[in-house]
């Protein structure tokens, strides 16, 4: 397959998409940043001691929530279902490179991610009158931490094969970056074991960036953490693209 | 029950075109001793010898579970044959199964997922993808919207068409980037007769036009207009190959008598049996049975039946046979009930 052939694809690919979600785009956006969102206002109120050390774990674990509901559940919740329909065996007879529908998903969840992000770090900002700093290195936090995630969702949308399972395990997912990683809480306070696993989860990363980028911090602290989610990232789409089968259910 | 060998395969009869340059070479789709074992040992595909010529419609039939699907899905290379050799236009798609992709068009029986997107708009993507430039891609997007008449419903997403609009959107899909081997699985289901008849017309012209079109269908009766080969196939492997007419030379000088009874319970069964004894009747869906009869004395079967019948009798009817027929002689059960 020549480049031309390969980026006329991955145009299209992106551009099939963009329409099968463009009417309900804005529904997502609102649920990617309504969870998190709520999260800054709930603690708030309840967690009126949070103060301190708690502050940036709040907002930066919040936005990282915003991207998991988006890269995980959003994700595995599509593939499972594009599977299910049959997009797949559509998409398979045609003469395409898998590396650039992968690649189209990609695209299409990193622009759907984007703006539960920004509200997210936006409405922390105000709710915790927190002093953030922004720095340009985001960006590049917010597209490895997608892009590491993304991983995690596709796998789960294209590894099972029960609906039951799948809400389960997208519902967990959530739930275990918000209570069972150093995302929202700081590792110290978690068990060994949650610890341990924390090591081999791209939240973990994707949030010390976070922190990093947002207050204020040098990127030669965190750019350990860029690394393990640009690996994260490259190891995820590679499994995920040699794992994609072009084939009937 | 032995194969019915294709006239215009076996050397030992020759015809004009087999003489105008050799079967073997000029096959669109040749199959060589496929096999496919799913897990569980369940056999799908066994033993199965096949070739496609160019430009000919050649139909798949068979029961559910016959393998019909199982066998074009690893045409397509989107399954991988146990066994096998498979080539598509020369490709050998079992050790590069992407070869043909770009020249083969894919009906599949499912859906073809797209949801928010409106129809033109996958036909429009779908010839981008199958390497059309943008200004043949819009083109044919016009084309195929009129040849199949479904302008009214160009702009609606696919997810919000009806089961028979989506099936003709998906239809419309699979001849974008006129694709030399056309794959056809079921694609009447859903419609209504007059877009069956449109889709059938279609398939006849694009055949008239010079593509090859490999079809699966349950609707024997309508798409024996169109079909110049077919294979039936059961329980994984081909009974019957050749001409809709060889195939149906095959039940000799028999007559088919069809009746459709008022009831649907057992009584009915008995009283068919009856009417037409000696002669075996087949129940292809309650209510609806079939009869072959020696011609010779079919008036004496129609004036017993229809006397044996009586008021119970809601539609009687006297035909030649049909491949529906061929299929219930060869496998001993009825086709499909929507046959």
């Amino acid at each position: 397959m020549t480049m031309r052939k390969w980026l006329t694809d991955y145009r299209y690919l992106t551009l099939a998409q963009y329409y099968n979600q463009l009417g309900w785009l804005p529904f997502m956006v609102v649920i990617s940043a309504l969870l998190p969102v709520g999260m800054l206002f709930g603690l708030r109120l309840i967690g009126g001691g949070i103060g301190g050390a708690g502050v940036p774990f709040v907002i930066t674990g919040s936005a990282v929530v915003s991207i998991v509901t988006m890269a995980v559940t959003s994700v595995a919740t599509d593939l499972f279902f594009e599977r299910r329909l049959g997009a797949f065996v559509y998409y398979a007879s045609l003469p395409i490179a898998r590396s650039a529908f992968i690649l189209a998903i990609v695209t299409i969840r990193l622009v759907n991610t984007l703006p539960g992000v920004v509200v997210t770090l936006v409405a922390g900002k105000f709710l915790y009158d927190a002093d953030l700093a922004f720095s340009p290195w985001l960006v590049v936090v917010i597209l490895l931490s997608i892009l590491s995630l993304i991983g995690l969702g596709a796998a789960i949308g294209l590894g099972v094969s029960n609906e039951q399972v799948l809400h389960m395990l997208a519902n967990l997912s959530i739930i275990f970056v918000m209570f069972g990683a150093p995302v929202m809480i700081p590792a110290d306070l978690l068990p060994g074991a949650l610890q341990v696993a924390g090591y081999f989860l791209p939240p973990t990363y994707a949030a010390n960036a976070f922190r990093g980028a947002v207050f204020g911090a040098s990127v030669t602290t965190y750019w350990v953490d860029l690394l393990v989610l640009a690996g994260f990232g490259v190891l995820s789409f590679i499994i995920v693209t040699t794992a994609l089968r072009w084939r009937a259910e | 029950m032995g194969v019915i060998h294709d006239a215009r395969l076996d050397p030992s009869r020759p015809t004009a075109f087999v003489a105008a340059g050799g079967a073997q070479a000029r096959a669109v789709v040749r199959v060589v001793g496929l096999r496919k074992v799913f897990k569980g040992d369940m056999v799908a595909n066994d033993n199965i010898d096949l070739e496609i010529l160019p430009g000919e419609v050649f139909g798949l039939l068979g029961p559910n579970g016959a393998g019909k699907t199982t066998l074009i899905m690893q045409v397509m290379g989107l399954l991988k044959p146990t066994a096998g050799a498979i080539s598509v236009l020369g490709h050998d798609v079992v050790a590069h199964p992407n070869a043909a992709k770009g020249l083969v068009g894919f009906m599949p029986q499912k859906q073809i997922g797209h949801r928010e997107m409106k129809v033109d708009q996958a036909l429009y993507i779908t010839g981008r993808l199958r390497g059309m430039s943008a200004a043949a891609a819009r083109a044919q997007t016009e084309e195929v919207i009129a040849r199949l008449d479904i302008g009214e419903f160009r702009r609606r997403p696919v997810e919000k068409l009806s089961g028979g609009m989506n099936r003709l959107a998906t239809f419309a899909v699979t001849l974008m980037g006129r694709p030399q081997l056309i794959v056809l699985d079921e694609p009447t289901n859903d419609l209504d007769p007059l877009r069956r008849r449109r889709v059938w017309d279609v398939v006849a012209e694009l055949n008239r036009e010079g593509a090859t079109v490999l079809l699966v269908t349950h609707n024997v009766l309508e798409a024996e207009r169109v079909i110049q080969r077919v294979a039936i196939m059961s329980a994984g492997r081909i009974k019957a190959l050749g001409s809709p007419g060889q195939l149906k030379a095959r039940l000799g000088d028999e007559i088919r008598m069809e009746f459709v009874m008022r009831h649907t319970d057992g009584a009915a069964d008995a009283t068919v049996r009856r009417a037409v004894a000696p002669v075996e009747p087949l129940r292809v869906r309650p209510g609806r049975y079939v009869a072959l009869v020696p011609r010779a004395e079919g008036g004496r079967y129609v004036d017993r039946a229809l006397a044996a019948l009586g008021e119970d009798v809601e539609d009687f009817r006297i035909a030649p046979p049909t491949l529906e027929d061929v299929y219930i002689q060869l496998d001993g059960h009825p086709l499909d009930d929507d046959a």
